[in-house]
């Protein structure tokens, strides 16, 4: 009967037995563990997806960034054909805003892009790889610049921006 | 949670043991309600995270989009240029 009165409440005494408090203590704590960790899981998945959107957001910033410069490259008739230099992880065009002088540079290093207008340089973080390269046509006629990425989730992305201007020595000597 | 209604219950209980009874009734009531009132909440938790997961899917699709067509446009614009 001793034995009964620690696991068994009798109906006319109040209170719980050492069991009854155990066993609500170890459902309570299942519960709360659980909830825990599905809390932990929620805010894990939230800071992801906040860095999903900031990326395709700074993509789309570094999108209209390269195209708004390099549609600000005009090449005049004499211009030679091959005019993107690429070399050491940097990209360079001249004539822009169709001066000689001035030029559009891309440069990658540690994961960060940076373009330049000569004035301002505008950084772009968080790319595992970029590659730089002109953009040409079947004909081998480059045409823009073209910057393949690769996120940190290790999707690629492709940005091919034309020139404001084609050289017309590409168009004559078709 | 005060439990609605305890006190009234407790006094028209008949017996001891009804008294005792109501009591464990209306206790487990605040209780369950608790309880209730915890899971909408995190509910609402996690359909916001899913909310905002399926939105970040497709703003990522979106975006793989336009950048595909500006540069089916850039090529495009590039070819009619030469074509003239």
């Amino acid at each position: 009967m001793r034995r009964n009165r620690w696991f068994f409440s009798r109906r006319n005494e109040r209170g719980s037995t050492i069991l009854e408090v155990v066993v609500a203590l170890f459902i309570l704590s299942a519960l709360g563990i659980g909830a825990w960790h599905a809390v932990g899981v929620s805010l894990r998945l939230a800071a992801r997806l906040k860095d999903t959107m900031l990326a395709n957001t700074r993509l789309l910033q570094l999108d209209d960034r390269l195209r708004g410069l390099a549609g600000r490259i005009y090449l005049p008739f004499w211009a030679p054909d091959g005019i993107v230099q690429v070399g050491n992880g940097a990209l360079n065009v001249p004539y822009l805003d169709g001066d000689p002088g001035k030029k559009l540079s891309l440069t990658f290093q540690e994961g960060v892009l940076s373009l330049s207008d000569g004035k301002v340089t505008t950084q772009y973080e968080d790319f595992q790889s970029a590659v730089l390269s002109p953009a040409t046509d079947e004909g081998h006629r480059q045409y823009g610049v073209s910057v393949g990425l690769e996120g940190k989730d290790g999707k690629p992305v492709l940005i091919v921006a034309r020139f404001g201007a084609t050289p017309l020595g590409s168009i004559s000597s078709r | 949670m005060g439990g609605l209604g305890r006190h009234d219950a407790r006094e028209r209980s008949p017996s001891p043991r009804g008294r005792r009874g109501a009591d464990c009734g209306y206790i487990l009531l605040d209780v369950v309600v608790a309880l209730f009132i915890v899971m909408i909440g995190f509910a609402v938790f996690l359909s916001g995270i899913s909310l905002a997961a399926s939105l970040s899917v497709r703003q990522n699709a979106r975006v793989q989009s336009m950048i595909e067509e500006r540069n089916a446009h850039a090529k495009e614009q590039m070819v009619l240029f030469q074509k003239e």
